[in-house]
């Protein structure tokens, strides 16, 4: 046993405290590593891209972590994780530190935990921090606010969804990537998606990718490594230390007051009314 | 509370992924925060991924006959990699009379084929208590 080996279990056990919400201080420390953020819908290729991303920097000789997100289930509260399915052949390099998250009850495409978790791997001086959101296409934007640089894939299929997704993902990522190019509608997808940033008048790189062949994948990097350029002009975006402190602050508020309703057995007679046909604003403004 | 995280992985070149797959599942919906690796996974990625996901269990399915070999080389690299208290549980075909000696090994138990999910989740659940008492 070497000590290489034992702060890479430390590192793990203290990430998996991060996870159960101990360690507290991980969640107000600020992310001194580079991150970059994929976001998309279910199965457009994001963590096939992300094992490109990956070789990619272990090219360059760059510690690299992930933090991969799937879905609690609300009933059970367990979960399925199987975004490292495809980064398994990284899973014994010392240089790659890969962690699955489960959503754990918290909307927006990452866990409350995600944030606190990339602290920990910047102390550990892993850069970039890869994040990847869920991908169940609703609202998976808050990771644009805790990454520096945000990408949101599309591929082929997902292009009758763009009228529904404008109002949410549309208006975030820092570059949009089509996925799939070796499909026969990539095309009208990126132009369909050029159109659409055009009139929103942001500026947005498009770029294709063939995630299963590297296909486009230099061109990506190219676009990263611009938006981290401008990154490094203008220092790293305040909103992300904001988000990490709104975000804990908010599941606090509502475990604190629901557990102090709890104990004066208010919650329980609350949920009672309220199956009794009592209204839910009436009972609101009585509890707080 | 504490949720339980385990790493249910295929060892080697067994491409058998059904009972893997169910286990899976109904470990999920029984509350487990479950890890699948997917098919064709060495002894040392299996290891690998259990520490760096802090895993409380690694559970192998396994239905091609190579158990023991795959069982002996997990607890060599656990103890190597001081993470032998992460306990190891197998399943899939293995005849009951290889179950001796699996255990002699380091593997905490061995679900066969038929054995209940909720047998299995009942088990780790019980194991889990047991162990942090
Ligand atoms: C379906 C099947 C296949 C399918 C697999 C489909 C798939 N994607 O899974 C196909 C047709 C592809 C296949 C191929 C082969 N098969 Co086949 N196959 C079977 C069969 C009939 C059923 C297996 C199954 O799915 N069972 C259902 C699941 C739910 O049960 P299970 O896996 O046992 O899981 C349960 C428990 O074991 C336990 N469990 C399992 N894993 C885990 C993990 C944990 C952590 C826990 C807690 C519990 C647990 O819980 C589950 C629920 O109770 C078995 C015979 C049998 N009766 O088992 C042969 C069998 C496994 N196959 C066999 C063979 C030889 C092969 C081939 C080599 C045949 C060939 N010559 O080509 C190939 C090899 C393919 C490969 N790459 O590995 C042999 C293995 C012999 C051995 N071990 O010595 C068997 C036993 C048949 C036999 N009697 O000869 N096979
Ligand atoms: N044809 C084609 N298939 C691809 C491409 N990229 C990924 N895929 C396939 O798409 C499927 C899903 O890929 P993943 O990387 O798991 O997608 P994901 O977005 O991470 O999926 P979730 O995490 O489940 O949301 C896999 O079968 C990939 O092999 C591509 O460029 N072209
Ligand atoms: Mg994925």
């Amino acid at each position: 046993m070497t000590t290489v080996e034992n702060s890479r279990r430390q590192l793990a056990q203290l990430i998996r405290k991060i996870e159960e919400g101990e360690e507290f201080s991980y969640y107000t420390k600020r992310i001194l590593s580079r991150t970059i953020g994929i976001t998309g819908s279910g199965g457009v290729g994001k963590s096939t891209l992300i094992t490109r991303l990956i070789q990619h920097y272990r090219e360059k000789r760059k510690k690299v972590a992930v933090v991969a997100t799937d879905p609690s289930s609300p009933f059970s509260g367990g979960a399925l994780l199987g975004d490292r399915i495809r980064m398994q052949r990284f899973a014994t390099d010392p240089n790659v530190f890969i962690k699955s998250v489960a959503s754990r009850g918290k909307q927006g495409g990452i866990a409350l935990s995600t944030g606190a978790i990339a602290s920990a791997l910047s102390e550990s001086k892993y850069d970039p921090i890869i994040i990847e959101t869920l991908g169940i296409g609703q609202d998976e934007i808050d990771v644009s606010k805790l990454v520096d640089t945000s990408i949101v894939m599309f591929s082929p299929r997902t292009g009758d969804q763009i009228q529904a997704m404008k109002a949410g993902i549309m208006e975030i990522g820092d570059i949009f990537v089509v996925n799939k190019a070796d499909m026969p509608a990539a095309d009208a997808m990126a132009a369909q998606l050029t159109k659409e940033i055009s009139e929103s008048g942001r500026r947005v790189e498009i770029i294709k990718t063939i995630a299963t062949t590297g296909e486009g994948i230099d061109k990506l990097l190219e676009a990263i490594e611009k938006h981290q350029k401008l990154i490094d002009a203008v220092g790293k975006k305040k909103e992300s230390a904001v988000y990490q402190i709104e975000s804990i602050l908010r599941d606090k508020i509502y475990c604190y007051i629901k557990e102090s309703l709890q104990k004066k057995n208010y919650w329980d007679k609350a949920i009672k009314d309220i199956i009794n046909g009592e209204s839910i604003a009436e009972i609101i403004k009585q509890l707080v | 509370m504490r949720k339980l995280r385990i790493i249910v992985a295929k060892a080697g070149l067994d491409g058998h992924d059904r009972g893997a797959k169910v286990v899976s599942r109904a470990l999920r919906d029984a509350g487990f925060e479950v890890i699948y690796t997917g098919l064709r996974q060495s002894p040392e990625q299996i290891v690998s991924t259990a520490i760096d996901e802090g895993a409380d269990f690694i559970g192998i399915s396994i239905l091609s006959g190579a158990h023991m070999i795959v069982a002996e080389k997990i607890i060599r690299i656990l103890k190597k990699r001081n993470a032998a208290d992460i306990p190891v549980f197998m399943g899939g075909i293995i005849p009951d009379s290889d179950i001796p000696d699996l255990k002699k090994i380091g593997i905490k138990a061995v679900f066969g084929p038929g054995t209940p999910t909720s047998k299995t989740i009942t088990y780790l659940k019980n194991y889990h208590e047991n162990d942090n008492s």
